[in-house]
């Protein structure tokens, strides 16, 4: 008697419900959705371990957040990632396994600026990483996890040593002391990013030009966190903040300016509830009150074609959209072109929701798309005011097939130039 | 809760039944039967299709077929229509041809063995119904082709609507068992799995008791002693599909199916799975030994035809007249339980009474043959 | 002459009509055939969307009728027969021991609940967990046969996970109605909010194909149901089935997936349509009015006319032209005073100087 075929051989029990056979997939498990199995069952591990609800229970499904998903309408085919679905089954308490694509998520937030039942899309996905990095199911993506496993070792997701202030090498930036107005904290990518790097030093030119009384912190500072807690790793998050919060408070810091829209949310919306309470404000911000004073003159003429960028956390998380304009329309001989998806529509550099740390294969890379609009516009910078928007930018630029010219520079950078 | 209507519980005595019932009548004429055998049934499960001019005489009716030597009646197309292989006029001039030679015999009701030819010759009366034209058509094809006319038959029927219409008779006057545990006296727990060509192709005018609580085979149930099982599945197809089982790469799907049905009946116990459609015989049979291989479950629910049901129950030699030795899922534990005597030895004699030789020595021999010029015996 | 309306039907519909009429010094008499007013409002423990009680409404406007001067109420009657013309017509009663004189009718009969076991797949009368709107309606009611309490039928227990099935007999081709009957989702969302109110922990879904909530207040409800913890699966059940510990197994798409959903429920509750009343037909004939194609009665012009009958002299108010919430029917009774006083004064027909 012949043997049986391999496929007779490989079904075994481990389809609960049922199975078929395809002459080409082999054995595919039924795609029916067993109610009874994941309904209750998530729901009740969540709720026992005191996780965040995941239910986005007012969600009616109208669908308006998956058509304007950038990792949905995506760049491939293969993407196929709706919020919209992944919502419902939230909403059904559907099992662990099913939940593959919730990486792709940038948080960019384009979902729930138009929801009309308010739900916050970006904050339910971040804790549906949580619930399963806690329940152990779903595993984070390597990269990902690596610089998780840095920021927990040095206190950055670099790897590198635990001293931020190399950047600062012969800038002659004082220390912060108590009584200072200004804590001036740069991002992990400023600190130790070699192009990011060019941000921080122009920033701290641009204070001490400006006669502010500001000061940087050495090495007692560590990551923000923003990326960590949307990876969904809640307690590196809680003990970098509290790390932190306990930092700042030691040395009396009230206000905080930063470069990066991620650790202006997180010091602002995150920081309060772990009891830190302080002052944030963004460099564009700052900036934009220093010229209103008159304490920051900007006297030389730049003469460039120049688009702005509004980067996800500082656009629509934050609600800041003006300052950065004005900032670009205070420079003398700038020509500020809005290109199209600008403002609230801005479309995401891919930076976001952790995926700063994940490699995306070229054709999938949003920041191609971005850059491809604003180098339509004539212009020959993209101005941004993000250290994640900044790398993606300048990467899709020098991974691009080359006949992009428009380069990306932060405002501090060329506000610097226009000094 | 007097107040509250509740619902009847298991399959008697409910006011919904009742109603779903009435609504799904259908005329089965009590005589004067055009017999036209089955493919696949004849085949696989010779034993059940003889019965039925078996049971016809036993219960004096007027019938007539025509087989044997010479003759004219032809497999109706189903497989090949439903297996997308033949075009819908080929069938449509075959069952003319059935048709005309039913009216040669002087007979206007169809009665069918196979489910599939059931729906086959419904489905080509609602498009002669349907299509006007189409009859002329087809009348001048018929002519083309042997020179024949038909007429549209008064009825058609299943051979197990002929077997519910005469139930209660059989069961009075002629069974010496029934659907009961000889030792205890339960009723026997059995599944009806009626074709889907039958229930569900028109259940409007064609399905005793509709599509969802077809009728045509828990009435044999019922009235011979046993009790009839509502499972989750119960109106799934057993997925003989044509095209899925004929072609063996398919047939995944077919087992698929039944094992479904399987893992859904388990709970409910059954002693017995009964059958009327030729295809859910084969596959419900068969498919539980596949199923066994493939996923290490075993469930051994025999499968019966409504015949070789009745034929058990009315005292039939198993192996001689039922010839339950073609199921692959052993029969005699339910004969057993049902307390019919039998003697396992005669499960391997042939024609004549003779043994026939024993499976090791066909294996040999089959062996010793392959290993020489291929032929085998 | 004194002139007289005769209002057919007991119910909110009916009762507002009397009243209304009444507070504009018309008299009317109000036959009913059972033997207490309020129709079906009456055992409505909560109306929607306010939540309030169905009983205390109707109670309220029988205190009011019994101070109305003009009304009077004829329980447990029917009406058997009506000849005469428009503003005279003839009615006999049921046991034509009495003839009543009208100059109006107004036919507000109601409305019937389809019959669920028609859609057999359900499995309604068959299987022992599933039940209907209706009968969900007298498990909630505090003063039903369960004091309010929600329980299986099989074996008494209240159920933990419940499915409420929307458009059962509605918006089919095939059973039941073409029409959608419009306030079946809110009453479902109603019970779902119900049901979560007495039994927090209890696990609610809801399998619909649209929702309609579209009345004031209705969205809102929505919304508040979801809130609660109520699921929503867009997809239309499909099938029934009992499993051996009497749970019901119900098969639907989940179209929001695109895949086949199956779920275990301790209970079903169908939300059935509405169909029009057993006797609209009888009752078209004898007062020579007509049925629309969806066997509610129609009215004269649908934007214009929405209370007229087809004949002169004869009204229609509440569900009789079809579903309304409670606030449409209400609302009816005072339209349809209005339009029988305007048919009085055209027709001539004053009453008695009323002190």
């Amino acid at each position: 008697m012949p043997d049986s075929p391999e496929w007779m051989r490989g079904i075994r029990k481990r389809f609960d419900y049922g199975w078929r056979y395809d002459n080409v997939r082999g054995v595919l498990p039924d795609r029916t959705i067993m109610l009874d199995n994941g309904y209750a069952e998530l729901e009740r591990e969540v709720q026992e371990r005191g996780l965040a609800r995941l239910a986005p229970l007012s969600c009616f499904q109208c669908g308006s957040c998956a058509a304007l998903c950038p990792a949905g309408t995506g760049t491939t085919e293969k993407t196929g990632w709706s919020v919209r679905q992944t919502l419902h089954k939230m909403q059904l308490g559907l099992e662990h396994s099913e939940y593959d694509d919730i990486w792709l998520c940038t948080t960019c937030l384009r979902c729930s600026v138009d929801c009309p039942r308010g739900v916050d899309i970006a904050d339910l996905l971040a804790n549906l990483r949580k619930v399963r990095t806690a329940l152990g199911v779903g595993a984070m993506p390597a990269s990902i996890e690596r610089a998780m496993k840095n920021i927990a070792g040095t206190g950055n997701p670099f790897g590198e040593s635990r001293e931020r202030t190399e950047w600062a090498a012969g800038l002659d930036v004082p220390r912060f002391r108590r009584g200072m107005e200004l804590l001036y904290f740069p991002c992990c990518f400023n600190a130790y990013d070699s192009m990011a790097k060019g941000v921080a030093k122009a920033t701290v030119r641009i204070l001490s030009h400006s006669g502010v009384d500001f000061g940087i912190l050495d090495s007692q500072e560590r990551c923000c966190g923003e990326s960590v807690r949307k990876a969904g790793d809640e307690s590196l998050f809680r003990s970098l903040a509290q790390h932190n919060i306990g930092v700042f408070a030691e040395n009396g810091v009230r206000k905080i300016l930063t470069n990066s829209p991620h650790c202006y949310k997180t010091f602002k919306s995150e920081y309060p509830g772990l009891g830190g309470e302080f002052e944030v404000i963004h460099s564009t911000q700052y900036f934009a009150q220093l010229i209103k004073d008159g304490r920051l003159k900007l006297t030389r003429r730049l003469n460039k074609r120049v688009t702005y960028h509004d980067p996800c956390y500082l656009g629509r998380h934050s609600g800041v959209y003006h300052e950065p304009r004005e900032l670009l329309r205070a420079i003398p001989g700038l020509e500020l072109v809005e290109m199209p998806d600008c403002g609230q529509r801005s479309l995401c550099c891919g930076g976001g929701g952790g995926r700063i740390w994940l490699d995306t294969q070229k054709g999938e890379r949003l920041s191609d798309l971005r850059l491809e609009q604003a180098a339509r516009t004539g212009a020959g910078v993209l101005a941004t005011s993000c250290p994640y928007c900044l790398i993606n930018f300048e990467d899709s630029r020098l991974t691009g097939p080359g006949e992009e010219t428009i380069v990306t520079k932060d405002i501090a950078e060329l506000l610097w130039e226009a000094l | 809760m007097a107040e509250l209507r509740t619902a009847g519980d298991g399959q008697e005595g409910s006011l919904a039944r009742e109603k779903t019932w009435q609504r799904y009548i259908k005329e089965i004429p009590p005589d004067g039967y055009f017999f036209l055998p089955s493919c696949v049934l004849g085949a696989m499960y010779p034993a059940a299709e003889a019965m039925i001019p078996r049971l016809f005489d036993l219960l004096d009716l007027d019938w007539e077929c025509n087989l044997g030597p010479g003759a004219m009646c032809t497999c109706c197309t189903g497989m090949s229509y439903h297996g997308d292989i033949c075009t819908i006029e080929s069938t449509l001039l075959v069952v003319a041809r059935l048709w005309s030679l039913a009216q040669q015999a002087g007979f206007d009701t169809i009665a069918t063995a196979c489910v599939t030819s059931f729906g086959i010759h419904c489905e080509c009366v609602e498009l002669y119904r349907n299509e006007p034209g189409l009859k002329k058509k087809i009348d001048r094809l018929l002519r083309q082709a042997c020179n024949r006319e038909f007429d549209i038959p008064r009825h058609i029927v299943h051979v197990s609507d002929i077997v519910y219409r005469h139930r209660v008779r059989l069961g009075r006057d002629f069974m010496s068992y029934a659907l009961v545990d000889a030792k205890t006296g339960r009723p026997l727990r059995v599944v009806d799995q009626v074709g889907c060509h039958y229930s569900k192709l028109f259940p409007d005018e064609r399905s005793l008791g509709g599509a969802d609580y077809c009728q045509v085979l828990v009435g044999l149930i019922q009235d011979w002693g046993g009790e009839a099982i509502d499972y989750p599945e119960r109106r799934h197809c057993c997925g003989m599909g044509f095209r899925h089982s004929i072609i063996t790469p398919n047939r995944g799907y077919t087992a698929a199916c039944v094992g479904k049905k399987m893992a859904s009946m388990e709970p409910f116990a059954p002693d017995l799975i009964l059958t009327n459609c030729p295809g859910c015989q084969v596959h419900m049979d068969k498919q539980q030994w596949a199923l066994k291989e493939l996923t290490q479950r075993e469930y051994y629910v025999p499968v019966l035809t409504y015949t070789e049901l009745a034929g058990l129950l009315l005292g039939w030699d198993p192996y001689d007249i039922v010839g339950i030795q073609f199921h692959t899922v052993p029969v005699e534990p339910l004969l057993d339980k049902i307390g019919i005597p039998h003697d396992r030895r005669e499960s391997w004699l042939d024609r004549n009474g003779q043994p026939l030789p024993c499976p090791d020595e066909i294996v040999r021999a089959t062996e010793e043959d392959s290993r020489g010029d291929g032929e085998l015996p | 002459m004194k002139e007289n309306v005769l209002i057919l039907g007991g119910g909110v519909a009916g009762m507002q009509t009397a009243l209304a009429l009444s507070n504009i010094g018309i008299a009317s008499t109000l036959i009913e055939k059972e033997p207490q007013l309020g129709g079906r409002v009456r055992n409505y423990e909560k109306l929607f969307p306010s939540f309030e009680s169905g009983r205390r409404l109707v109670e309220t406007l029988e205190q009011q009728l019994l101070t109305a001067s003009f009304v009077d109420v004829r329980l447990q009657t029917k009406v058997a027969c009506v000849d005469g013309q428009p503003a005279h017509f003839n009615v006999w009663v049921e046991n034509h021991r009495d003839v009543l004189q009208a100059n109006a009718l107004v036919v507000a009969t109601g409305f019937e609940p389809f019959d669920c076991s028609l859609q057999e797949e359900y499995g309604y009368g068959i299987y022992r967990n599933v039940i209907s709107a209706t009968e969900l309606e007298r498990f909630l009611d505090s003063s039903g046969p369960t004091a309010g309490e929600v329980r299986r039928p099989s074996d008494g227990g209240i159920p933990e996970t419940i499915a409420i099935v929307f458009c059962v007999g509605s918006r089919s081709d095939r059973v039941g109605s073409k029409y959608c009957s419009r306030i079946c989702c809110s009453f479902s969302t109603k019970h779902a909010i119900e049901i979560k109110e007495k039994y927090p922990q209890a696990k609610v879904t809801c399998f619909y194909i649209d929702i309609r909530t579209y009345g004031r207040g209705f969205e809102e409800m929505y919304r508040r149901a979801q809130e609660m913890g109520v699921t929503y699966i867009r997809g239309r059940v499909s099938e029934c089935s009992e499993l051996l510990n009497g749970d019901i197994t119900i098969r639907a798409e989940n179209t929001f997936l695109g895949r086949p959903l199956q779920g275990v429920f301790n209970l079903v509750s169908l939300s059935h349509g509405m169909r029009p009343s057993k006797d609209a037909s009888h009752i078209a004939g004898m007062l020579g009015i007509a049925v629309a194609e969806d066997g509610f009665f129609q009215t004269r012009d649908m934007h214009l006319y929405p209370n007229d009958a087809t004949r002169d002299g004869v009204f229609l108010a509440g569900s009789a032209t079809g579903l309304k919430p409670v606030p449409d029917c209400i609302a009816d009774g005072n339209s349809v005073a209005a339009r029988v006083h305007e048919f009085l004064r055209r027709m001539d027909i004053k009453g008695d100087e009323h002190a």
